[in-house]
């Protein structure tokens, strides 16, 4: 049945190759029926290849050759990994995608056809890149669908193009990622003509020969760029801004495919980590520190979504620590079942804020328990498997497995676990926020009921993993070759009482909505944050001079472009605006209208430090550069260097015009000067 | 005798263009004929060549005194740049069917000469007939700019004639040095190479060549020339100057660099890297702040042509084989940019991304082709751009890794300029709003084409790399280091 492997991104290729295309018009049914099939397929697909695996088909490490090609330069071999790691990512990838893809038939039946047959072709190239991610053993594939789902990823979070917010938050994740693939690419290739070979495992063959001097930047740049399409600190500012698309596609692409695409590049080259260590120790700060954050900054959310997108963040952040760690089986444990219930929460949210007149604000879900009782009990059996609440849920036994390979990690291990289980107990509090809000009575219940199989089906099977899926964690951590670590009972006991103490703090969260409030001006006033405020001061003044000196010395255009740049160059919302205080903090979550949407009534959460202002800082920084030497640059200096040397002649030849006055005494001077020089010369070489 | 009809051809075929211009569309057709005859006929060469590098050698003395022949030689490399300039004179023609009212007849012979000109530059291997079809290429295209250009059309292409022709007597004065230092005087560059000159000669002799090769390449700071001719040419004209005449410099570079001066070109190596990796970022960063849509992509036309450079002066197989890919695959991706570019503006009468937007709604078609070949601008793999770019930075790694971070970082600012283009054309409220004609088939089929190869090269490069091997061996000259 591993024969079957190859196959199983080709249907979702067909999809997007119909659908994007046949030039005949389709009509709606079976563009969805299209769309829908050939995202189902590949789970079908998969099926038996998994169950071939399980009867003892395949080993770590295993891969399936397909190509070899000599491409005159060298071979290029393509592989498809058959092993235990490429068949729970392979199979979590195929499944939720094709859950994520019936609902969405529903979902986004309401669209124009034209851009139903869009959102279909593009989810199903998507789907076959991030297969050939996962299942790719050699570094062509690989690179092929990792870059093809960074397009389809923005293409997709611009899907609503009429909204420049989509469009600049499509380029921003776009041009985020391709920072970090610029660092994945530097790494492979490095780590290709260190080895020789394009396949992968002959290239972690080759690792423990290698010099340790090269190896660390090699593992260095692949993790820089695993990181960064992870949403990892520093890289993570995209995520939040990525909500901007459909939400479907947060379900698929910013839950459990794309972002988890770094986490499985991480778990694939382990080895090559495990041999440098301070590349891992690297690894492991920066998913902890990302953990922690992200968690802190999405319990001041206030649009249900951005929350959802800085929890991903901060899970990820968990499954980092893991593999930083070298507990990659662990990782990889969370991976999975986070997959499921990450986008059982967005998938509920959904129908929950299509009952809420398509507002995605925390606050517009109040009463949603009494207008969609079963999308919310979805959606509160999803928040309790992200808090980890214990026994009871799947992402207690995945997260306790994190918390566990942490505590014993060694000497860095405790102060790490405190950390660990702060932002578990945050993930608690933030996670039940919402559940309460939506819980609590609403004056609004008249909401026309929505859903149907379509959307019940995929829910049902999600809330099933999220709950009983923690059952088989201990077998999958086995199954990738990794062994659960036991730890004593007293660290145990807290990180079950973790989450317990967050669902305790959320409550009195919602109760007291001014310390929220409270929280979040505390946050505004830390001193690192405040930081930005100089950046913005500082460069931003300075590159206002720049162009108005730019646009006096080269007239009004040069100051409109640089204007316009300051803008567009890398789009920081707010940023540009004349209330920089103001919009700094807020972020996109101060536009006024959402303000109006959010605190309708209520007593007002103001002003939330909701635009994530630590990845702001980094922003700014890359803002002022890039546009400060587009400006400088823009009117091609060079160009101008070469007109003035051109016009310089002119000069030249205006001087020289000069000598031809037309008078005969100027004449015989120059007669005479000739005549001298030629003397000169002639007295020279008479002395040889 | 088949290469000197390759050449007589398009020749010929553009006075009949002239003479025969009138009432209706004559003059096309003869023009489109001609280029499909050269197709036929270079099908015909290839396919009946012998084993070996050589598809086709003619060789006869024409002034034996000063050791002047008419040499011409076809490998698998000029070979596949003759296919694109003639492939790209057809859809010169179907690109300006439309926009070229007046003046049509001196127009298609104007096009014809540009072809018949630079595939004498990629055949010869005498050196002064490579001197004087490398001038000769000018005058039409000069002719092309200043008379159907926009804006400041006569400015624009003095400028062009002007940095070219002074930047080719850099060509001519090192080809009549080096004729003179062998035994016998000959232009032949076959005998040349065999000479056995000192580094610091050939390093002379190879800035004379550089000289016009990099301002052809349009390398910074040689480039300032080409963002006014591509920006004000017609449509057809920034087709053929972006796809064919900028791909003389890259060929006559790859071609004769390491063929004539294998020790001055190690010599130096670092500094054309540098010098190459240098152009790409500052074609890339001016090009992020362009406005106009053409010029934009005459801005990217820059960083890329500074990284063929980079690729032929490191030298290594890698890279060699990179900047080979990488013209044949600018060739396709700039031209259908300034196809789409020309049809768009024949529209709205605008270039302006401030003024555009929302085609993906108003011409889905047209939203299509420009996020395809936009994704060919930033190398996205699985185009031919990438396989051409990532071959160049592997060989750069094994040269030295800090050009090659360098080089990667251009990746990033492509993205940012891509992704501008798509923003102020593809994305947006629709602009103008109103209605707008989606791609006929005369652009259609073109752009159809080209985002085949595209695809094909990037997803296939193989079929590319066995053509351009021997033509790559020739030019590893370079230990590895």
């Amino acid at each position: 049945m591993a024969s079957l492997l190859p196959f199983v991104p080709v249907p979702a290729l067909i999809g997007f190759l119909v659908l994007s295309l046949m030039p005949v018009a389709l009509s709606r049914t079976v563009v969805i029926a299209l769309g829908v099939g050939a995202a189902v397929l590949p789970a079908i697909l998969f099926a038996p290849v998994a169950v071939s695996c399980l009867e003892g088909g395949c080993v770590a490490g295993a891969a399936v050759p397909i190509l070899s090609i000599d491409v005159g330069v060298f071979v290029a071999q393509i592989a498809m990994s058959l092993d235990p790691l490429s068949m729970v990512t392979g199979g979590t990838v195929a499944l939720v995608a094709a859950l994520v893809l019936i609902y969405s038939g529903a979902y986004m039946a309401s669209e124009p056809l034209p851009d139903l047959r869009r959102y279909f072709a593009l989810m199903n190239l998507f789907l076959a890149g991030m297969l050939a991610v996962v299942f790719a053993a050699d570094v062509i594939l690989l690179f092929l669908g990792w870059e093809t789902i960074g397009l389809c990823s923005f293409m997709l979070i611009a899907f609503y193009t009429k909204l420049p917010k989509a469009v600049s938050a499509g380029r921003k994740a776009l041009i985020t990622t391709r920072v970090a693939d610029a660092f994945l690419l530097a790494g492979l290739m490095m780590l290709f003509l260190s080895a020789g070979t394009t396949r992968l495992d002959g290239m972690l063959a080759a690792v423990p020969a290698m010099d340790p001097w090269r190896l660390a930047p090699i593992a260095g740049l692949i993790a820089l760029g695993a990181l960064g399409k992870s949403a990892q600190f520093p890289f993570h500012t995209w995520l939040p801004s990525a909500m901007a698309g459909p939400t479907p596609v947060s379900a698929l692409l910013h839950s459990a495919t794309m972002v988890a695409a770094g986490v499985i590049l991480l778990a694939r080259l382990a080895p090559l980590f495990a041999a440098a260590p301070e590349i891992s120790a690297m690894v492991a700060m920066l998913g902890i520190l990302t953990a922690a954050a992200g968690a802190l900054i999405a319990l001041i959310q206030t649009d249900v979504k951005k929350l959802l997108a800085f929890s991903t963040m901060s899970q990820i952040g968990f499954m980092v620590l893991a593999l930083g760690l070298g507990a990659p089986a662990v990782a990889l444990a969370h991976f999975a079942i986070h997959a499921a219930f990450k986008s059982l929460l967005f998938l509920s949210a959904g129908v929950m804020s299509h009952a809420s007149g398509g507002s995605t604000a925390i606050e517009a879900l109040r009463g949603a328990r009494y207008r969609q009782p079963w999308a919310f009990w979805s959606f509160a059996i999803g928040a309790a498997s992200l808090a980890g609440l214990p026994v009871i849920t799947a992402g207690w036994y995945s997260k306790e497995a994190v918390l566990a390979a942490v505590w014993s990690s060694g000497p860095c291990g405790v102060p790490l676990w405190l950390l660990a289980a702060t932002a578990a107990m945050l993930t608690g509090a933030y996670a039940f926020r919402v559940v309460f809000v939506a819980g609590s009575q609403s004056a609004d219940l008249a909401a026309p009921p929505w859903g149907g199989a379509a959307v019940m089906v995929p829910l049902g099977v999600l809330t099933f993993v999220a709950v009983v899926g923690g059952l088989s964690v201990g077998a999958l951590i086995g199954f990738t070759g990794g062994a659960p670590e036991h730890i004593p009972l007293l660290p145990t006991l807290l990180g079950a009482a973790a989450p317990i103490l967050g669902v305790v703090l959320a409550r009195q969260l919602v109760r007291h909505p001014r310390e929220l409030e409270r929280v979040a001006h505390r946050l505004r006033h830390v001193r690192a944050f405040r930081i930005e405020i100089l950046y913005y001061y500082y460069f931003v003044r300075r590159f206002r001079t720049i162009a108005t000196v730019l646009g006096n010395a080269d007239g009004t255009e040069a100051a409109a472009q640089a204007a316009a740049l300051r803008r567009e160059s890398i789009d920081a919302p707010g940023l540009a605006a004349d209330d920089p205080l103001g919009r700094a903090f807020g972020g996109e979550a101060a536009q006024p209208d959402f303000i109006a949407r959010a605190t309708d009534g209520q007593t007002p959460v103001v002003r939330l430090v909701s635009g994530d202002p630590v990845g702001r800082i980094l922003i700014v920084v890359a803002r002022v550069f890039v546009g400060s030497f587009v400006a400088r640059f823009s009117p091609d200096q060079i160009d101008r260097g070469w007109m003035g040397f051109a016009g310089s002649f002119g000069h030249a030849w205006e001087q020289a015009r000069r000598l031809q006055t037309g008078r005969v005494r100027d004449h015989s001077l120059w007669i005479a000067l000739g005549c001298a020089a030629l003397l000169l010369y002639a007295w020279g070489t008479s002395w040889r | 005798m088949a290469l000197i009809a390759l050449i007589l051809l398009p020749a010929v075929g553009g006075l009949i263009a002239f003479f025969i211009a009138g009432q209706g569309e004559r003059e096309r057709w003869v023009a489109i004929a001609t280029f499909a005859l050269m197709l036929v006929l270079l099908v015909a060469i290839v396919a009946g060549a012998p084993e070996g590098r050589w598809y086709a050698q003619v060789s006869y003395p024409w002034v034996p005194s000063f050791g002047i022949s008419l040499d011409f030689a076809m490998d698998g490399l000029s070979a596949s740049l003759i296919a694109i300039s003639a492939g790209l004179g057809i859809i010169s023609v179907m690109a300006s069917w439309s926009e070229i009212r007046t003046q049509s007849g001196l127009f298609h012979a104007s096009l014809c000469w540009t072809v018949a000109a630079t595939i004498g530059v990629f055949l010869s291997f005498d050196l002064l007939i490579f001197a004087f079809f490398w001038e000769a290429m000018l005058v039409p295209a000069f002719t092309l700019i200043a008379v159907w250009g926009h804006g400041d059309r006569e400015g624009a292409a003095l400028k062009f004639l002007i940095f070219n022709a002074v930047a080719g007597f850099g060509l001519l004065a090192a080809a009549f040095a080096l004729a003179s230092m062998a035994d016998h005087m000959t232009f032949n560059a076959f005998e040349l190479a065999e000479m056995k000159l000192s580094t610091s000669v050939q390093v002379w002799m190879l800035l004379g060549f550089s000289l016009a090769f990099l301002v052809k390449l349009s390398v910074p700071p040689f480039h300032a020339w080409l963002p006014e001719a591509h920006t004000l040419a017609p449509t057809a004209g920034s087709i053929l100057l972006a796809g064919v005449l900028l791909k003389t410099g890259a060929y006559g570079l790859f071609r004769f660099a390491p063929m004539l001066f294998p020790q001055g070109l190690a010599a130096v190596s670092p500094y054309g890297i540098a010098l190459g990796a240098a152009g790409a970022l500052y074609g890339g960063l001016v090009a992020c702040g362009q406005n106009d849509a053409k010029r934009l992509v005459a801005y990217t036309s820059i960083a890329h042509m500074s990284i063929v450079l980079m690729g032929i002066a490191a030298g290594v197989h890698y890279a060699l084989a990179g900047a080979a890919v990488e013209m044949i695959a600018h060739s396709f991706s700039a031209s259908a940019l300034f196809l789409l570019i020309g049809a768009l503006y024949e529209r709205t009468h605008t270039r302006d991304l401030r003024q555009l937007g929302g085609l993906q709604q108003i011409a889905p078609r047209f939203a299509a082709a420009f996020a395809l070949f936009c994704s060919a601008l930033l190398a996205l793999p699985g185009t031919a751009n990438f396989v051409g770019e990532a071959l160049v930075v592997v060989g750069i790694f094994q040269v030295n890794w800090v050009f090659a971070l360098l080089a990667l970082s251009t990746l990033i600012v492509s993205v940012i300029y891509a992704t501008r283009l798509l923003k102020g054309l593809v994305f947006g409220q629709p602009r103008p709003n109103a209605p707008l004609a989606d791609l006929n088939w005369r652009e259609y089929w073109p752009v159809l084409v080209m985002s085949l190869a595209t695809l094909v090269i990037g997803l296939y490069p193989q079929s590319l790399l066995a053509l351009l091997e021997p033509a790559i061996k020739a030019a590893l000259v370079l230990p590895l280091p």
